[in-house]
């Protein structure tokens, strides 16, 4: 890993802000305009952006000493970061691309199709420019294919299909994409500059807006959005490590989410489905904040009656061979539906939370699994588990009149396989209810979180670097703001709590799967929510306590243990955390377990 | 006219099963070939023919044309690379011919000039990886003043590895100084694009209509949906999206459509042209989802046939897609209605998971190309070879598009390859590329077809040119197949 220069750094950080305070006292041009014109203003707007960072990176290729590669890169990086909201929309494969981290890049399509790529794009650039001894050539090589990329995605741009309904998407994406990513350092590894990008993509919105501010009936609400977005530029400006991230989600991000709402009846639009979260959602930590049909291959809604199916056949114990388990043996509801073992009877892997697995792209610790109904069939089979199928399974139920009678009810058909896993599954995809201390508190329903708790909150999202992985607000592995794939990492969980001769754990987890050799050790990313409920931690339950969990990220993890990964994920610095730290840190992790549900059937 | 040569030619084949063999006698003036005309079939490359006919077909008359190991005496550096996939023939006016090629896993498209002899003499790379941002560049389909009335274009899909999952759009004139620059056709939405494929001029008068394949493959549900572009008459960029629904109730699931039945189907229109917005927008309006469509081509002949389609379905195997999505492969035939190409119908005309059926031998089809009577099918094997019947190298097989007979024509001859040192048995090969180029270098019932020899490895087999830092080595084979009905 690079060792980071932050004092040269900062000193043209000051040409980023320069740049950036430039941009924001600029007096944005009124564009009277029709509304399809309107389009090819935004197009030409976006495609001027990528031309000057595409002008600043190919100066880069041109330069020969590190003070002009950093001025270069800044410039570029702005130019971006002003292009980001439209191009993560327009296009979400070149953007993920172009904003990738500096990690090898390992796509398992199947077992005779896996591909292996070095990364490149503006975060490589970042850690291998802002470094004591950068080295050009690669730097030039990089600088290189992200130009070539920019290129073709401007020289490619057709915006005739946009409508003012994309322009919301577009700025709703963005406001939760600077919250859930942008400010937690997740694309500015070496400069930690994330504060002042999140400046430059509400300067950018601001922009759009002022391109279609004839589509606003209302002229206030116009205004409403210059207030809100000069708040939020001006709380932006704070120190990386001591912003206070809960307080801007609160009097920022949510109350943007109100007024986009309002610009949803004002524009008078309509959208033709909901992506990930739902068009309507004004918090991010609500139960009605995820469209549960984006992690789902069902078009079908979550009825109540398919969860009361599903919940009945998880406790059902006549569904074993033995006719002694069930779900809940290894997912006790008491445990956050985990069995506070330290590796799961039968299996060789501690037993994961079902609580939120629903919003998940990627099922089991390996990511084996691409649902749910998926991986409940390898739970079935497994001869360590209910060691049955869903044969057997089927005729389990069959001969019980009153499952007959409730599948035909709420299928409208007999008892079948697929079923019976969507009706577990369902129940799963319930287990969502973001009613815990913390959610109450962002959502202003009650005022009950203490000074440490809310600094908890704020390490978390900021020095801790913990939300660079786990993200809010599930505080798990999926991706926001397209929340398409759940991530594995390497992280090196040791075998034992050993600290002098620390060893790997022997289980290879992800590259059991396809046996990728770059992708041993690797596990999901999974959620953190309720996890005061469900120690021990780690996929093979090594550590029992909290503390112990965040002393093994302090030091770096494995390469702080000793242990040598190539491909280790998880940067190895340490974060330096002190005990008060590390203390806040846990405060907060215990306000993220939810109010037991009243009605549970132990 | 035309129609009616055909007609009395095919009646004179029928007569006497030795004439297709006295077609290919030594002497005789090739078929239909016309005096005039200096084209003259035998092997070009060095590697030997590795493809083995089967029973009824052993009359056909296999040459080679080029492959990954050949010096072209007018580019000597140039590589025909990684993993040949779509191509197109033009005749140029000068009597020598261009051909269009996809190198899919180099991320790029060659153009390789063939003499009036049609022997390749040079080849250069006109797309490179650096301008597809590494895409692969799978299927491909010309678009030409004589069937479409506008061009010449080349279309191709840019499937996997890269980000642009577009349909990128080529000059095949360019100047291959320009190969780092790239463009794609936004209009025609984003996807994990197969192939791109325009209708014929008389399908559909006034309108230009372009055919897509997406190739997307999901574990849980089948989810490549097949796409309609409709614009003017030669407009790529102003038209509308659509995708394909089965409207007849109870048919969720490509898997409920049963092979020989028919359904009637809508295209819907998309509001959407990203690919993550595509892929929703697709799910809640019930738009179906293929277990990755592969290949598409129109039938040849008159207007009614120009309205008609196959498809290719490659499938993917897991237990989530029992049910929904084919594991072994299908094909489908869309015919559209006369004036209107939003309405028309669908069947399933061979289901490789009917494991008693006519298309059990199926092991994940891929290419294909329609003649006026005839699909021939290409493998590309995804390698779970499950039945006796399905233990096979990758086949080409003829479909009579009446009688709805299905035969094999030839399989790669792996054995025989590796003996001689191209490549391992256990990596199976593919047959890709197949087009029918009787009309363009006028003699009849002449192909090209692609092998993409799979673990016949070489460092060389990257030309710098197309990819400078090569992600893969595998050799190429291009093949002219004469005899094959049309």
């Amino acid at each position: 890993m690079t060792t980071i220069l932050k004092k040269g750094a900062y000193v043209f950080i000051g040409l980023f802000s320069l740049l950036l305070s430039s941009c924001l006292q600029e007096k944005q041009t009124s564009y009277q305009t029709k509304a399809e014109e309107e389009n090819q203003v935004l197009q030409k707007v976006f495609s001027d952006e990528l031309l000057q960072s595409k002008i600043y990176l190919d100066s880069l290729s041109n330069s020969n000493c590190k003070e002009d590669f950093e001025r270069q890169y800044l410039g570029a990086r702005f130019h971006f970061k002003r292009a980001e909201p439209v191009l993560a929309f327009v296009d979400s494969e070149n953007y993920k691309f172009l904003n990738q981290p500096n990690i090898l890049k390992v796509e398992e399509e199947d077992a005779t199709d896996i591909k292996i790529k070095n990364p490149t794009g503006f975060q490589v650039l970042e850690e291998e420019i802002f470094t004591e001894n950068p080295d050009f050539e690669s730097i030039k090589v990089h600088a290189k294919k992200t130009s070539e990329r920019l290129q073709l995605i401007e020289q490619n741009l057709n915006f005739n299909y946009i409508k003012p309904y994309h322009i919301l998407w577009i700025v709703k994406d963005q406001i939760i994409r600077t919250v859930l990513t942008g400010i937690t350092g997740f694309d500015s590894p070496a400069l930690e500059q994330s504060l002042q990008e999140a400046q430059v993509t509400y300067g950018a919105i601001e922009h759009y807006f002022s391109i279609y501010k004839n589509t606003f009936n209302d002229k206030l609400l116009f205004k409403d959005w210059q207030t809100a977005i000069k708040k939020a530029i001006d709380d932006l400006n704070a120190d990386f490590n001591d912003f206070d991230r809960y307080s801007f989600i609160k009097s920022n991000t949510h109350k943007n989410l109100e007024l986009w709402n309002k610009t949803v009846v004002d524009w008078q639009v309509k959208f033709p489905f909901s992506k990930a979260i739902n068009n309507e959602a004004t918090s991010l930590f609500s139960k009605n904040t995820f469209n549960l049909k984006h992690f789902s291959v069902y078009n079908d809604s979550l009825t109540e009656d398919k969860i009361k199916l599903g919940k009945s056949l998880f406790f059902e114990k006549d569904l074993s061979t033995s006719k002694t388990i069930s779900c809940a043996t290894c997912h006790m509801p008491e445990k956050g539906y985990t069995d506070g073992m330290t590796i799961a009877k039968g299996v060789t892997r501690n037993s994961p939370t079902l609580l939120y697995a629903g919003l998940q792209k990627g099922f089991f610790y390996d990511n084996r699994a691409g649902s749910l109904e998926g991986q409940i069939v390898s739970v079935i089979k497994n001869e360590n588990e209910f060691h049955t199928d869903l044969d057997a399974f089927e005729k389990a139920l069959k001969d019980n009149p009153e499952y007959v009678t409730t599948f035909k009810t709420v299928f409208k058909d007999s008892i079948k396989q697929e079923h019976i896993r969507h009706a577990i599954a369902s129940f799963i995809r319930s287990l969502a209810p973001f009613d815990s201390k913390f959610d109450r508190n962002i959502n202003n329903l009650e005022n009950s979180l203490n000074e440490s708790e809310i600094n908890g909150f704020n390490l978390f999202n900021g020095k801790a670097k913990c939300a660079t992985c786990h993200f809010a607000p599930v505080f798990n592995g999926t991706v926001p703001t397209t929340f398409k794939e759940s991530e594995i990492e390497l992280i090196g969980v040791p075998e034992s709590t050993d600290t002098i001769n620390a060893k790997i754990d022997d289980d290879l987890g992800r590259f059991n799967v396809f046996n990728t050799e770059e992708r041993k050790h690797f596990f999901k990313t999974p959620t953190l929510r309720n996890i005061e409920l469900t120690a021990p931690y780690m996929h093979n339950g090594v550590y029992k306590t909290l503390e112990e969990v965040i002393h093994f990220y302090n030091i770096g993890g494995a390469a702080g243990l000793g242990i040598d990964m190539e491909f280790q994920t998880l940067p190895p610095d340490p974060l330096n955390l002190t005990e008060r730290e590390k203390q806040d840190i846990i405060a907060f992790l215990k306000t993220l377990t939810d109010k037991p549900e009243p009605d549970l059937v132990y | 006219m035309k129609k009616s040569i055909l007609f009395s030619f095919f009646a004179m084949a029928a007569l006497s099963s030795c004439d297709v063999k006295d077609f290919f006698e030594p002497g005789n003036d090739h078929g239909n070939h016309h005096d005039d005309n200096k084209v003259i079939l035998e092997n070009q490359s060095v590697t030997p023919n590795l493809l083995d006919l089967k029973p009824g077909f052993k009359n056909l008359k296999i040459t080679t044309l080029l492959s990954s190991e050949d010096v072209l005496p007018g580019s000597p550096d140039f590589v025909y690379g990684s993993m040949a996939d779509g191509a197109g023939l033009i005749k140029n006016n000068d009597g020598s011919y261009t051909l269009i090629n996809n190198i899919e896993a180099d991320y790029s498209i060659a153009r390789i000039t063939l003499d009036e002899t049609f022997k390749p003499v040079s080849g250069e790379y006109i797309l490179n990886a650096e301008a597809t941002a590494r895409t692969a560049q799978c299927s491909g389909s010309l678009i030409t003043p004589e069937e479409h009335g506008f061009g010449p274009l080349y279309l191709s899909g840019g499937e996997w590895g890269g980000s642009s999952k577009a349909v990128f759009s080529v000059d095949p004139y360019k100047d291959a100084t320009d190969a780092s620059i790239a463009e794609t056709l936004p209009a025609l939405g984003q996807w994990s694009t197969e192939n791109a494929v325009a209708l014929h001029k008389k399908a559909f008068p006034g309108k230009t209509v372009v055919l897509i394949g997406d190739d997307t493959s999901d574990n849980e549900v089948p989810s490549g949906q097949l796409a309609m572009y409709v614009g003017n008459h030669g407009d790529l960029n102003g038209g509308n999206l659509y995708g394909l629904k089965v409207l007849t109730d109870g048919i969720n699931y490509e898997m409920d459509m049963k092979e020989g039945m028919t359904y009637d189907i809508a295209f819907e229109e998309y509001s959407e042209r990203t690919l993550n917005e595509l892929e929703t927008e697709s799910r809640a309006k019930g738009i179906m989802g293929f277990s990755r469509v592969e290949d598409i081509d129109w039938r040849r002949g008159d207007a009614k046939n120009n309205r008609e389609f196959f498809f290719a379905v490659t499938g993917r195997k897991r237990d989530a897609l029992l049910g929904k999505g084919t594991f072994y492969g299908r094909i489908y035939h869309v015919i559209l209605e006369k004036n209107n190409p939003l309405k028309g119908t669908i069947s399933c005309v061979l289901d490789g998971d009917k494991l008693d059926g006519k298309a059990k031998a199926f092991h994940s089809p891929d290419n294909v190309v329609v003649t006026e009577n005839y699909v021939y099918i290409q493998e590309d094997p995804n390698g779970y070879p499950d039945t006796p019947g399905k233990s096979h190298y990758a086949q080409l097989y003829e479909y009579n598009i009446k009688s709805k007979n299905l035969k094999t024509v030839l399989e790669c001859n792996q054995d025989y390859a590796a003996s001689l040192g191209y490549g391992t048995t256990d990596r199976t090969w593919e047959i890709t590329g197949m087009i029918d180029i009787s009309e363009t270098i006028d003699v009849d019932r002449t192909f090209l077809l692609i092998t993409q020899n799979h673990g016949w490895e070489n460092p060389l087999f990257t030309d710098p040119l197309a990819n400078p830092t090569t992600d893969s080595n595998e050799g190429s084979m291009l093949y002219v197949v004469q005899g094959l009905k049309r």
